[in-house]
């Protein structure tokens, strides 16, 4: 679909129905970022993050409905979205563990933790546990290397109430402790 | 000019330029792919690596980026150290890694700048062993492949299809090796200038689809320096044909017309020259016994000049998608008072102004001047459906004040990103009046949309700006909306500018006393100041050619009236299709009237159709032809291929077989201003030819073997110096003769370009750039003395709010006629409709997809007499709320079917009611 | 309340990772005397101290902090804005220093960045973080909120013609993102590729306006140097640089962690002393003294003293001043794989060697770890060091993979060729 040939009617009839795919509370935290930047565009980065928030990820419908309340493109946002680390782009669970793989973890012992995590969730690097629950993604240094190994471990939905914002914990793990602690978050999770 | 060392050598280099413009102007072989002449300097990709030495004392030397190091006096560098040697062989090694093996089944492969680049800086062997990373590939629309997993990650698309042409949805995506360009979703690339992208990929990522449908090696083409037909423009290509097809259009170099890049009607709109209902032969109809029989060439020629005997009643109808010399050879053949052109009244009107004022006033500036002006305004035409390439110049233009702030903190204009951060949002001013929103509303400071009644009064206070005390009008604030007000900010805008250009258009629709409101406020600018420039947009590729041989009086709208008064016994149609300027069953009854029909076209149009005697005519890829664009330059373009079976040019049916040379001879003496017109001819000399083939050319007997194996005699081109195979000289000696296509030793694909140029946005070395007809010196003693002739465009008069003032809704893919004849060019178009605002949809209570039936009045809301309706199927209603009050769109091609002589004002029905009615 | 007594950790006196100071608490403890000092000179006198200070910025480059802000151009335009950010992006293999200083004294961070904005003039701060350390994030917006209530932040800052905001923008991962110029893209909302230079972000840096960046602990240093000057900031250091410096270490010693100590302390004296030596069992390897885009070390240079030169003359570089150590049970082979896989991942993909030369190394790293490497792959590996090493590449991301691949493969060769002749890691 492009302008060279779908009827302007058509396109605002869609471009509607995109905008009511953001809800007033992302729109309203969005329009206020946008009043701080002298271009829209500058606002990319954090306006997906308020999406992020909300919904855990950044779906196809939820991107192009982005750039149109924006005004920007939606190649020029997806360009954005796709180069950072931690928007995500695919589904992931509203636990996300990210055990650190950064050189002063593996050198104690970062391969033995993710193993064992991937064997406890039954899944590889990068999924989601079948629960839908837990998405493992391991992340370079956590500049923690001092209590390395260390995993960090983030609820990334918030109910939109102020103050309740991502909680994350960053965890000192010892091998023994990790079953432990996935028990405690499955339990938490469900 | 700084001196500078390379390799123990000493040149004189041009001061202000990098590193590599300068190797390429001293010939020197350096690699590159993320630079390139129109999109200069990143630095991503280093492979233009050289070593430069801090001082005649460092031997080590550090390596550095040619593109990235401005010269400067006493500099020493070198190319064939070693170890820049070693680390372009590194460098482009790793671009190689996940770079395809598919070489021979890549339409790159040949004039792959990846290959050329490859081997010249040494690459021969693959280390690597691991997985290649792969990407999936993406529809792209009818023009473009896509081929990702050939991509070497340059950067250029991206850096062309957005920084450049302006596109939006292109894109860079994911990082690091997994960078993806494309869309963000399959679909049509929604840029009108697309097509370059299969000449800036360096390699086969995306290549030119159309092309595809009918591919051969570049060394089995054979190609010749030609000229685009589909606007007014006048940009130069390579059309290219193998085996009485062509094959493809790529753009020819032309430093003051298209420079790298054409548009997609102009790269894709070739196909009609394939057409299936392109006929090879002639027809005759024999009304007696109902048939049509085919004649042989002799006979074809004998009934024409039968027909022609009597030459009472007859009228001649000459063409603007014609040459010169087709016209012309009609016109003499007819008789001048006989000869018509296939201009509206109103079109004509405008086109003889355009001429009077080159002529008088001020002669027109040419694209190359346009990208270096720094305020433009836009007057009245949605140039990017019209003439194309003016939108693209006019985004390079923006980008000036950006440049030029650059500049002042010593950062070179080709140091593209640091350009682009310094400049963000500053842009050289863009201000469009229009009646409604355009392509390039993206890029305006200002943009007013409105009636063009207020459009000229907004000119005309702009004017009065001029005439009154300046200082007061500049320093008073602009502060509201008033046309004051926004005339005042133009005009400051204007004063204040080095080089203001006026771009303005003529087309079909469109309000006479627009164009000389804009041509007064031209000459208003030039006269204050001599840089300013005009550019003005005319319909067709030979439009002004076409009114520099006929008389204002003698348009389509009078042969109309004549057919409509049946005196019209003979009547000899030049490659133009009257259907185009009436309804069908209205053309019809006027045709059926007339005794003798005939028609010189290469197409079957409707009106093909209805001849007695059809003569096959070349299309432009099989004639010598010159062609006069918007600026009145006049330009040759060549022949490429011999037309097959009776298809010759026009002008040897009109002229049974007179020598061209003969025919220019005499063209030239119809008015001064072609009389150096034999000059763009070159001599046919017996010495030297030109190919038009290459001299590597595989197959030329390998072609026809399953026939016979012995080579089919090529054949002769009686009219020019140039070859239609692979004898005589090769493309790239200098000759003084533009070369048939552009290839030399190390430098296969396009990028070859830079072997031709003397300097870095030089001409092509033998290329004419063609006859400016009215030139700066002639004109420059202009003053302006027209008479504001207009004050105002005419009001609805009615009380009736039903009366529209109708535009053209101008489309690159929906308006011009052969392209239109390209089925992925038809496809593009859009559906036709009728577009207004809302506010004016609510007032006559139509909702939108409403099917409308609609019919020309007059200004007063009557209907015209003896018109049946004009809509012949009702058209849905698109609201689009950048129209002005007052005002209706309708596609060109229906607006060019209003009554004759009818300033076109629309009245809009229901078709439910009508069809009750 | 004045203080006259000049602290010996500058860096560090405030620090409470429990629960950082609060405003007044922190002004109480001498808080924002320093910018007070500031305040009350020319931004041209405090760049004078700065300058003579011989404060070198530790982001890496220990680039002289004052001749960066000097490049600044003058004010010409009032309205013109200009921007001052905190390089918070830390994500540097191995290095942790700048999430300890912030969320243990966060308003130590902003009053630096308040004396650097009155020095350059500039109106706009940002603090351009990490998006895991959302601990610090919450901190610094708690100090920054403290601080805008207190008129510190905002217009006419303490009565003053000062006027100057500060934000936070949370960075969305990515390794480039700490390189200056493409930290400048991320602000302005684009991918973070980085720019070339000139011109430098001082001159157009931000949305084309003069921009200084500088690293976290950077502004850790201005407090005490405007109010105890200079020469007292000099005289800090133990051998060639001045003031003192966050070091750091982790791998395998008895007490990884971090420490204000006087710039120039030795390594010997770092790993040894602060950290406790190696863990009882493991012997020292090598090690990287500056976090993980520095090149390797042997223990024969353990009494080399940590500043800048020092450190360049024996072939490495002082980085962030975080040690990683080496121990003699982790594969140095499978060390340098992770550290190479970690730079390719990173690669922002605009400039060739970077983009295509890294994977490359790491596939060929990955291979030879796993038993599949040939002796040929070595002469490959030392060609990638070529190709990706300094100066020829677009940014120093790909530099920063290049100095452990080119010391590792010749500190470890022998490792390197017992893995190709045995087909296996000998370490597993
Ligand atoms: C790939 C790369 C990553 C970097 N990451 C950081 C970083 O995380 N934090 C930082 O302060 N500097 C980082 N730097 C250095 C910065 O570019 C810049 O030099 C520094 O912030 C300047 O601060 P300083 O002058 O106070 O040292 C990085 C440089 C490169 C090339
Ligand atoms: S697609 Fe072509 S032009 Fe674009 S980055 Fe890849 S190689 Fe370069
Ligand atoms: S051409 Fe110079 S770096 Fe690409």
């Amino acid at each position: 679909m492009t302008n060279k040939f779908v009827n302007q009617q058509q396109i605002q009839t869609d471009k509607q129905q995109l905008q009511q795919l953001l809800s007033v509370q992302e729109k309203s935290e969005i329009d206020q970022l946008l009043a701080h930047y002298p271009q829209p565009g500058g606002a990319c980065i954090d306006a997906l993050a308020i999406v992020q928030k909300y919904r855990g990820w950044v779906s196809d419908q939820a991107i192009a409905a982005l750039a149109e309340h924006m005004g920007i493109s939606l190649s020029e946002l997806e360009s954005v979205a796709t180069f950072y680390n931690l928007i995500f782009r695919r589904p992931v669970g509203p636990v996300l563990m990210h055990p650190c793989n950064g050189i002063s973890c593996q050198l104690l012992g970062y391969k033995k933790i993710q193993q064992q995590l991937r064997a406890a969730l039954q899944i590889e690097e990068g999924e989601t546990s079948a629960d839908g629950q837990i998405t493992l993604i391991s992340l370079p240094c956590l500049g923690a290397c001092d209590k390395a190994p260390v995993m960090l471990v983030r609820e990334a939905i918030s109910d939109g109430q102020p103050g309740t914002s991502s909680e994350s914990l960053l965890v000192n793990l010892h091998c023994t402790e990790l079953e432990l602690l996935l028990q405690q978050f499955k339990e938490s999770a469900l | 000019m700084p001196e500078i060392n390379i390799d123990g050598k000493t040149y004189q280099v041009t001061a202000g330029k990098n590193l590599l413009q300068a190797c390429q102007e001293l010939k020197l072989q350096l690699p590159y792919f993320c630079w390139h002449p129109a999109l200069d300097s990143v630095g991503s990709c280093r492979q233009c690596a050289v070593l430069m030495f801090q001082n005649d004392q460092d031997t080590r030397g550090r390596i550095t980026m040619a593109c990235m190091t401005a010269v400067s006096d006493g500099q020493r560098f070198s190319i064939q150290a070693g170890k820049a040697q070693k680390f372009r062989q590194l460098c482009i090694e790793a671009t190689m890694t996940s770079h395809p093996h598919d070489c021979p089944v890549c339409e790159e492969a040949g004039e792959c700048h990846l290959q050329d680049m490859t081997l010249i800086s040494g690459h021969i062997e693959r280390r690597f062993q691991g997985p290649k990373r792969t990407h999936k590939n993406q529809y792209l629309g009818p023009f473009i492949n896509h081929e990702m997993n050939r991509c070497i990650a340059c950067y250029r698309c991206v850096r062309y299809y957005r920084d450049y042409s302006g596109g939006t949805d292109l894109n860079v995506f994911s990082s690091r090796n997994n960078v993806f360009f494309g869309r963000a979703q399959a679909g049509v690339l929604e840029s009108e200038f697309s097509g370059n992208l299969a000449e800036v990929c360096p390699t086969g990522v995306f290549t030119d689809k159309t092309y595809s449908a009918h591919y051969s090696r570049k060394w089995d083409l054979q190609s010749a320096p030609a000229v685009c037909v589909h606007c007014s423009i006048g940009c130069n290509t390579f059309p290219a044909e193998r085996n009485g097809i062509l094959r493809r259009i790529t753009n020819r170099y032309h430093p003051q017309i298209n420079g790298y890049f054409l548009c997609d009607r102009g790269r894709f709109g070739y196909d009609f020259v394939n057409h299936a209902q392109r006929t090879e032969h002639a027809w005759q109809r024999n009304n007696s016994s109902q048939t049509t029989e085919q004649l042989n060439s002799q006979r074809a020629q004998d009934s024409f000049s039968s027909y022609l005997k009597n030459t009472e009643q007859l009228l001649a109808i000459g063409s603007s998608r014609s040459s010169l010399e087709n016209n012309f050879c009609l016109q003499s053949l007819v008789g001048a008072e006989n000869f018509y052109s296939d201009n509206s009244a109103q079109l004509e009107t405008q086109l003889q102004q355009l001429l009077d004022h080159y002529r008088n006033v001020q002669p027109s500036s040419d694209l190359n001047s346009l990208e270096a002006s720094d305020t433009v305004l836009l007057i009245g035409a949605d140039v990017t459906q019209s003439a194309p390439r003016i939108a693209l110049s006019i985004r390079q233009m923006i980008k000036n004040a950006g440049i030029a702030k650059a500049a002042t903190l010593g950062v070179a204009y080709w140091s593209a990103a640091e350009v682009q951060n310094i400049r963000q949002q500053l842009k050289s001013p863009l201000h469009i009046i229009s009646s409604h929103s355009t392509r390039l509303d993206d890029i305006a400071r200002s943009i007013d949309n409105n009636h063009p009644h207020q459009q000229l009064a907004l000119i005309n206070e702009i004017c009065s700006c001029f005439s009154k005390d300046k200082s007061n009008a500049a320093q008073s604030p602009a502060d509201d909306d008033s046309i004051a007000a926004k005339a005042k900010a133009i005009y400051r805008d204007l004063l204040q500018a080095e080089k203001p250009f006026i771009v303005t258009g003529i087309h079909p629709g469109q309000p006479v006393e627009l164009l000389l409101a804009s041509l007064k406020l031209s000459a208003m600018l030039y006269q204050h100041n001599k840089q300013a420039g005009l550019i003005c947009a005319v319909p067709w590729a030979n439009s002004l050619g076409l009114a520099l041989l006929t008389d204002r009086q003698q348009n389509i709208d009078t042969v109309l009236q004549r057919l409509e008064m049946r005196t019209v016994k003979t009547l000899v149609i030049l490659e133009t299709d009257l259907y185009r300027y009436c309804s069908t069953q209205k053309m019809h009854k006027l045709l059926a009237d007339v005794e003798n029909i005939i028609v010189l076209d290469h197409l079957i149009t409707a009106t093909g159709e209805q001849a007695d005697l059809l003569l096959p005519s070349s299309s432009f890829a099989e004639q010598h032809g010159s062609w006069v664009n918007y600026e009145a330059r006049l330009q040759h373009s060549l022949k490429c291929f011999a037309a097959a079976s009776q298809r010759r040019p026009a002008y040897q049916w009109l002229t049974a077989n007179t020598p061209l040379q003969t025919i220019i001879k005499d063209l030239s003496g119809v008015a001064e201003c072609l009389r150096e017109l034999p000059s763009l001819y070159s001599i046919k000399s017996d010495d030297f030819h030109v190919a038009r083939k290459t001299v590597r050319e595989s197959g030329r007997t390998a072609l026809h073997s399953f026939i016979n194996i012995k080579d089919i005699q090529p054949d002769a081109d009686l009219d020019s110096n140039y070859q239609h195979s692979q004898e005589g000289l090769a493309s790239n000696l200098h000759n003084n003769q533009s070369p048939a296509y552009i290839w030399s030793p190390h430098w296969n694909s396009s990028e070859s370009l830079n072997q031709f140029q003397d300097s870095e946005s030089g001409a092509i070395q033998g290329a004419h750039s063609g006859l400016l007809l009215f030139a700066r010196r002639q004109t420059a003693n202009s003053c302006v003395t027209q008479k504001q002739p207009f004050d105002s465009v005419k009001e609805s008069s009615a009380d009736s709010q039903n009366v529209l003032r109708v535009l053209p809704f101008e489309h690159i893919f929906a308006d011009e006629e052969l392209s239109r004849y390209v089925e992925h060019i038809g496809q593009l178009a859009p559906a036709d409709c009728i577009r207004i605002n809302t506010a004016q949809a609510q007032r006559l209570g139509l909702i939108a997809n409403q099917l409308l039936d609609y019919s020309f009045v007059t200004a007063d809301g009557s209907a015209l007499e003896s018109t049946e309706p004009a809509s012949t199927t009702a058209l849905p209603l698109t609201i689009d709320d950048s129209i002005a009050a007052g005002v209706a769109l309708l596609p060109t091609l229906l607006l060019q079917r209003a009554p004759a002589s009818v300033v076109c004002w629309l009245s809009l029905a229901s078709a439910e009611e009508s069809s009750d009615a | 309340m004045s203080v006259t007594q000049a602290p010996s950790l500058p860096l560090t006196q405030h620090l409470n990772l429990q629960q950082p100071l609060d405003l007044s608490a922190y002004r109480q403890q001498g808080g924002y005397l320093g910018f007070s000092a500031a305040l009350e000179q020319s931004g041209d006198a405090v760049l004078q101290i700065i300058k003579d200070s011989n404060l070198r910025g530790r982001g890496g480059a220990g680039f002289p902090t004052g001749m960066k802000w000097s490049f600044v151009p003058a004010v010409t335009d009032s309205a013109e804005p200009r921007y001052l950010v905190a390089n918070a992006d830390e994500m540097e293999p191995g290095a942790f220093k700048d999430r300890w200083l912030m969320e243990g004294a966060p308003h130590q961070l902003v009053e630096g960045m308040l004396i650097a904005a009155h020095t350059i003039s500039a109106n706009v701060g940002y603090i351009f973080l990490r998006n895991e350390y959302t601990l610090a994030a919450r901190r610094l917006q708690q100090a920054i909120d403290e601080c805008r209530s207190a008129g510190l932040l905002g217009n006419n800052i303490q009565g003053s013609a000062m006027c100057f905001d500060l934000h936070i923008h949370t960075s969305a991962g990515r390794y480039i993102c700490g390189e200056e110029t493409a930290l400048i893209n991320a602000l302005e909302g684009k991918r973070a590729i980085p720019r070339a230079k000139p011109p430098f972000p001082q001159v157009a840096g931000l949305w084309g306006k003069p921009t200084i960046v500088n690293n976290v602990e950077t502004f850790y240093n201005l407090p005490n140097i405007v109010l105890f000057g200079a020469q007292w900031y000099q005289s800090l250091g133990s051998h060639e640089d001045a003031g003192t410096k966050i070091y750091g270490v982790s791998g395998r010693v008895k007490h990884p962690g971090l420490w204000e100590l006087p710039m120039g302390t030795s390594l010997r004296e770092i790993i040894q002393q602060h950290a406790g030596g190696m863990s009882d069992g493991y012997q020292l390897r090598a090690y990287q003294p500056g976090g993980g885009s520095t090149d390797f070390l042997l223990p024969e240079h353990l009494d080399t003293p940590m500043d800048y030169n020092s450190i360049g003359a024996v072939g490495s570089r002082m980085g962030t001043g975080t040690v990683i150590v080496l121990d003699d049970k982790n594969c140095p082979v499978d060390m340098i794989l992770n550290l190479v896989s970690f730079f390719a991942q990173e690669s922002c993909g605009w400039g060739t060697p970077c983009r295509e030369g890294l994977p490359s190394a790491s596939y060929l790293l990955g291979e030879i770890e796993n038993g599949r490497g040939k002796m040929s792959d070595l002469d490959y590996l030392q060609d990638i060091v070529q190709l990706v090493s300094f100066g020829n590449t677009f940014c120093a991301l790909a530099p920063g993979a290049a100095e452990p691949l080119q010391s590792g493969l010749k500190f470890f060769q022998r490792e390197f060729e017992q893995h190709i002749q045995q087909q296996c890691c000998p370490y597993k």
